[in-house]
């Protein structure tokens, strides 16, 4: 019997990543003091949107495109860090129900992935949480 | 009276989010009013994962307490908070020969420990506890890049 369909989580979870290219992208550009590590997140969400891509086209569905733009960009180093963990914790909430979905290793990848966006929470200056994307607050 | 038994996502932040968590043991009288759901007949394997599981946050949690030189007290909310969510330490206490002093050691095992997590999450049969598992292991990790950050660290 096969089990729940992962497409509805996995568009949730690529939506959020053309989300994170857009603001990795324009914050490596804007701001000087956080363009290493803006780049270095681009490149890691550029091949986590591609797979996902991939994943949800395999699943014989049409993949979910970006948006021309996230709402207005931010204007400060500190609004792009809010912007970007705010961002990190919400792709841990649409990285959890993939957890339990898909294969063995659709497990794996989501298990390594929840580790990663809860890391990059960290690293934009989120505090820690008992429980990334469980945790309603 | 509600006897130790095995408790997923006991926490009350974890059961609010309505993940649907899995439950094996305690009343489920309590356990409904926690909003969660009761299984009389858990997985043998899932509830020695998640034995282990809390034996070792109760480690985790005492070794970061007994640092001095940095500060901690956030994060050992975040790790008491897991433990709760764990159904509360085992019995019988963490070993004193878990703990360390050092900050060094006790970043190393909070990121061995979230490594082994993110095993068990992967080796559970019940989908509640792998997704509270791995999301245990995140948590983990935050807390271990942040204490070692704070003690001068990358």
């Amino acid at each position: 019997m096969a089990g729940p369909s992962p497409v509805g989580p996995l568009q949730r979870r690529l939506a959020l990543e053309h989300e994170a290219v857009w603001l990795t992208s324009l914050s490596a550009g804007r701001f000087g003091d956080l363009a290493d590590a803006a780049r270095a997140a681009l490149g890691r969400h550029e091949r986590a949107r591609d797979a996902l891509v991939a994943r949800v086209a395999a699943a014989g569905a049409t993949p979910v495109g970006p948006q021309a733009a996230y709402g207005v960009p931010p204007r400060s180093v500190d609004q792009a860090r809010g912007r970007l963990a705010d961002l990190a914790e919400r792709m841990c909430r649409a990285t959890v129900p993939l957890v339990a979905l898909g294969s063995a290793e659709d497990r794996r990848e989501a298990v390594q992935s929840l580790r990663a966006s809860a890391l990059e929470a960290t690293s934009w200056g989120a505090a820690p949480s008992a429980f990334p994307g469980l945790d309603r607050s | 009276m509600v006897s130790r038994r095995v408790v997923v996502g006991g926490a009350v932040a974890v059961v609010a989010a309505g993940a649907g968590l899995h439950v094996a043991g305690r009343d489920d009288d309590v356990l409904r009013a926690l909003g969660a759901r009761p299984r009389p007949m858990p997985d043998a394997a899932d509830s020695r994962l998640l034995e282990r599981a809390a034996a070792d946050q109760a480690a985790l949690a005492t070794s970061v307490e007994g640092l001095r030189d940095v500060e901690t007290d956030d994060l050992v909310t975040v790790l008491r908070t897991q433990l709760q969510g764990l159904g509360g330490a085992p019995d019988g206490a963490p070993s004193p020969s878990t703990t360390s002093s050092d900050v060094a050691t006790v970043v190393a095992d909070l990121n061995r420990t979230a490594g082994r997590r993110q095993t068990d999450a992967l080796a559970a049969v019940s989908p509640d506890l792998a997704r509270v598992l791995a999301s245990l292991a995140a948590g983990q990790s935050q807390v271990a890049r942040t204490l070692g950050r704070r003690a001068g660290g990358a």
